[in-house]
């Protein structure tokens, strides 16, 4: 069975399918979630969470959009592993979360207009973001949406903060660059 | 194969895995024991290392019953 026809007998809920589907992608997934987190364990709950999530929403799968199936998945996975580690960064204990910061009263109410800036300002960073590549999709949001320091980062994806910095330096460059050309 | 068959084969196989619902975490000799006769012969498929989904009379995968937890 060749992979696109895997997927489109998959989005019928083909159990057989679904299974050729994860056994020709498990090994590739699993090597991308290890990328992000130190302890096999948690590599193999992120997998299971994006297989999880893939198969839920195959359906929405479209070939010739995002080039092809393994980007696809590739990204629901780093999704996955972003989740698992701030779901680890709240519950572990180890440290700190904004979520457990007293938040600063707001200033006033905004107006629907700086919502609608607002959201659209956030679509096209997420958008841009999404275009990174995985590793360092995950190192910028950890460091501006989780708000970790750079020592936590490199603690928890086990490298060093070196090479944190580095990944930062180029996320950063680029996600200017893609904000400039639209 | 139905979800009787498919716990059978988890206990047999002495599987590394737990059966994790909306509740709790399960032994599948347990939810051998505990379910009911018509749960039993529900037909499922069983994705090693990942899930049991239903399926449903036209062999579509349906809901996922238990998602398959490693031993901690």
């Amino acid at each position: 069975m060749t992979e696109q026809m895997a997927i489109e007998t998959a989005k019928q809920g083909c159990p057989k399918a679904l299974e050729h589907i994860y056994l020709s992608n498990r090994s590739r997934v699993f090597n991308l979630a290890r990328r992000y987190v130190p302890f096999r364990e948690d590599a193999e709950d992120i997998v299971q969470e994006t297989f999880l999530k893939a198969f839920n929403g195959i359906r929405a799968f479209n070939a010739d959009e995002g080039g092809g199936f393994a980007p696809w998945i590739n990204r629901i996975c780093v999704h996955c592993a972003i989740d698992h580690l701030r779901s680890r960064n709240r519950h572990g204990g180890k440290l700190a979360s904004l979520d457990a910061l007293p938040q600063d009263p707001p200033s006033s109410d905004p107006s629907p207009e700086d919502i609608a800036v607002e959201q659209g300002v956030s679509r096209r960073i997420q958008s841009a973001v999404d275009n990174l590549p995985p590793r360092q999709q995950v190192i910028f949001t950890l460091r501006y949406r989780e708000h970790m320091d750079i020592r936590q980062i490199a603690v928890r994806l086990d490298c060093t903060p070196g090479n944190v910095r580095a990944q930062l330096f180029r996320s950063t460059s680029k996600l200017r660059g893609f904000l400039r050309t639209e | 194969m139905n979800l009787r068959q498919a716990l059978e084969k988890m206990v047999e196989e002495k599987a590394p895995f737990l059966l994790k619902d909306q509740s709790r975490d399960w032994e599948a000799a347990d939810l051998l024991g505990r379910l009911s006769s018509g749960a039993l012969l529900r037909p499922v498929h069983m994705l090693n290392g990942v899930y049991i989904a239903a399926v449903s009379e036209k062999g579509l995968m349906g809901e996922v019953l238990f998602r398959l937890k490693p031993r901690g």
